[in-house]
């Protein structure tokens, strides 16, 4: 009973991992998912809502994700980290949709590993893999007009 | 035969809705549905557009089946 109980706690904490939320993140929250005993380091990347693009001013940027399939790519990418730097034992990647002002945290990468070497390759690749393939679009609004963005 | 279409961002603002059912003969493949799509919004064709099935991208030459859910894709900018 116990073991059933501690299997659907486990269940929970990695199905956590990956988010698509219209709340506000929490960095700390975020990095207080990873609870590996094992780690001994933890690298976070924060993607803030910029304030200007292309010297223009970004009244706001408004989020949207296609939610099931991207919280199907978000584990797809984490499973693709973890088999390319195995030292890597935890991801945690949780993205915001909705209305973001000026500063607001849209997406917050946690990866945990026992030891620092390479992690912050790993983390530059989720990050450039979620703007690859990620179905999650960005639109910026500028006080005379907006525009949907993507680096592709 | 009958799919659900899904469209997001800059697909759902030039189609007009979140969802449309359409209706294809039998072994139609996603490059017959792409058609259609073209043909009723011809803006969409200049967005480079990639099509997920059941949550997973898929090429042209996939085969639908009935009460599948189609996405239409925009590029992505995520992050």
């Amino acid at each position: 009973m116990n073991d059933e109980l501690s299997i659907q706690n486990l269940k929970s904490k990695i199905q956590n991992l990956i988010e698509i939320t219209e709340q506000p993140i929490s960095t700390d929250d975020v990095v207080a998912r990873l609870t590996d005993p094992a780690i001994g380091a933890v690298v976070t990347f924060i993607g803030v809502v910029r304030g200007v693009t292309e010297g223009r001013e970004t009244l706001h940027l408004e989020y949207e994700a296609y939610p099931e399939m991207a919280e199907k790519v978000l584990q797809q990418i984490a499973d693709e980290v973890r088999a390319r730097w195995t030292d890597v034992r935890e991801v945690a990647i949780v993205h915001r949709v909705g209305h973001l002002e000026v500063g607001e945290t849209a997406i917050v990468i946690a990866l945990s590993a026992a030891h620092r070497a390479q992690m912050f390759d790993a983390l530059h690749y989720a990050i450039d893999r979620i703007k690859e393939i990620a179905p999650i679009w960005k639109k910026e609004v500028w006080a005379d007009g907006a525009e949907w963005r993507s680096e592709q | 035969m009958h799919v659900n279409v899904r469209f997001f961002a800059v697909s759902r603002e030039m189609v007009g809705a979140e969802r449309q059912m359409y209706t294809l003969p039998e072994d139609a493949t996603l490059q017959d549905l792409q058609h259609q799509l073209f043909a009723a919004y011809p803006a969409l064709e200049a967005q480079r557009v990639r099509f997920a099935v059941n949550l997973t991208y898929a090429p042209l030459t996939t085969v639908l089946h009935e009460g599948d859910e189609v996405a239409c894709i925009p590029p992505v900018g995520g992050g």
